[in-house]
């Protein structure tokens, strides 16, 4: 009889304990999944600004006027003409990733019917998206995303 | 708390603290020495080890590295200095940490002094101050600021 009531004591402090923990774990997880996504929506909007600027400053050299509407286009505001010329001078861009120490060498080639044009910078580690992270720590040396414009569903 | 459970703890800590510091480190290592060392020698788990490297990666050390380095942007904007001074005194050695803040931001922002005083035992000083303290310096000044920035910015580089 004294055990069984020892048994339930120890039910009954273990169990607390034992939800805190649950509780405690699931918490935690909660905290971590929502720093990824604000991590992960932190790099593609800096990606995608820094991509709309050059590709606009790259195809507005003759609409200089136009130019602050064209990133604005590029970074998901709805225009159908500037869509349609942008289509038609074929503009686009796309992204490359080669491992450096502590990080890689970010390029961003801006392309149009006229030539095309490359940019390039390093970013640590951690700037990086998780796309050429994961291939990096998949042993590649390079990792590349193509753009796609907004307004046939891209990113921005 | 029972010491298994402090144990536990600061064993815990002080992983996720190496861990975080040394993540970029330790991904190049992945990246160029085990990634290739694994294909050769257990080619079966290589594609599982690598999954749960990447996961733990994403999901975990760079959002923490993210967050730890905008927290102390932010703490940064506000603390203009911080100096830590351990000195002593009759006896005894006393922290003493001096900071100056700025409660709202912009050019004509009040800028706040604070002043904190208190006791430390010999064995609870920062080891670069017991030494300097054997070599017979009375006091010993460390700037907080700049301490933390070189810090981080080393786990930028790491």
């Amino acid at each position: 009889m004294r055990e069984l009531a020892w048994d339930f004591v120890r039910g009954f402090v273990r169990w607390p304990l034992t939800l805190f923990a649950l509780f405690a774990i699931m918490a935690a997880w909660e905290w971590l999944r929502s720093l990824g996504e604000r991590a992960k929506a932190d790099t593609e909007r800096a990606l995608d600004a820094w991509g709309a600027h050059e590709l606009a400053d790259f195809v507005c050299t003759r609409r200089v006027s136009n130019r602050a509407r064209v990133e604005a286009v590029l970074l998901g505001a709805r225009d159908a003409e500037l869509e349609a010329w942008l289509d038609e001078i074929g503009a686009g861009a796309d992204l490359t990733w080669e491992r450096r120490d502590h990080g890689a060498l970010e390029s961003l080639r801006v392309f149009s019917r006229d030539g095309h044009r490359t940019v390039a910078r390093e970013r640590p580690w951690d700037e990086l998206p998780s796309e050429a992270r994961a291939a990096f720590l998949r042993g590649d040396a390079t990792a590349s995303v193509p753009w796609q414009a907004p307004w046939r569903g891209g990113a921005a | 708390m029972p010491l298994p459970l402090i144990a536990i703890y600061l064993v815990g800590a002080v992983s996720i603290t190496v861990l975080a510091t040394f993540w970029a480190d330790i991904c190049e290592w992945f990246a160029e020495r085990a990634s290739p060392w694994l294909e050769a020698h257990v080619p079966s788990l290589a594609p599982h080890i690598k999954k749960a490297f990447i996961f733990i990666d994403d999901k975990v050390m760079v959002p923490v590295r993210r967050a730890i380095k905008r927290a102390w942007a932010v703490v940064r904007q506000h603390l203009l200095e911080s100096t830590v001074t351990y000195f002593k005194q009759g006896g005894e050695w006393v922290r003493r940490i001096d900071s100056y803040l700025q409660e709202k931001l912009g050019p004509r922002a009040k800028v706040i002094k604070r002043t904190e005083e208190s006791t430390v035992d010999w064995d609870e000083l920062p080891e670069s101050v017991r030494a300097a303290a054997m070599s017979r310096k009375k006091s010993v000044p460390i700037d907080f600021v700049k301490t933390r920035d070189a810090e981080l910015h080393a786990m930028e580089l790491s």
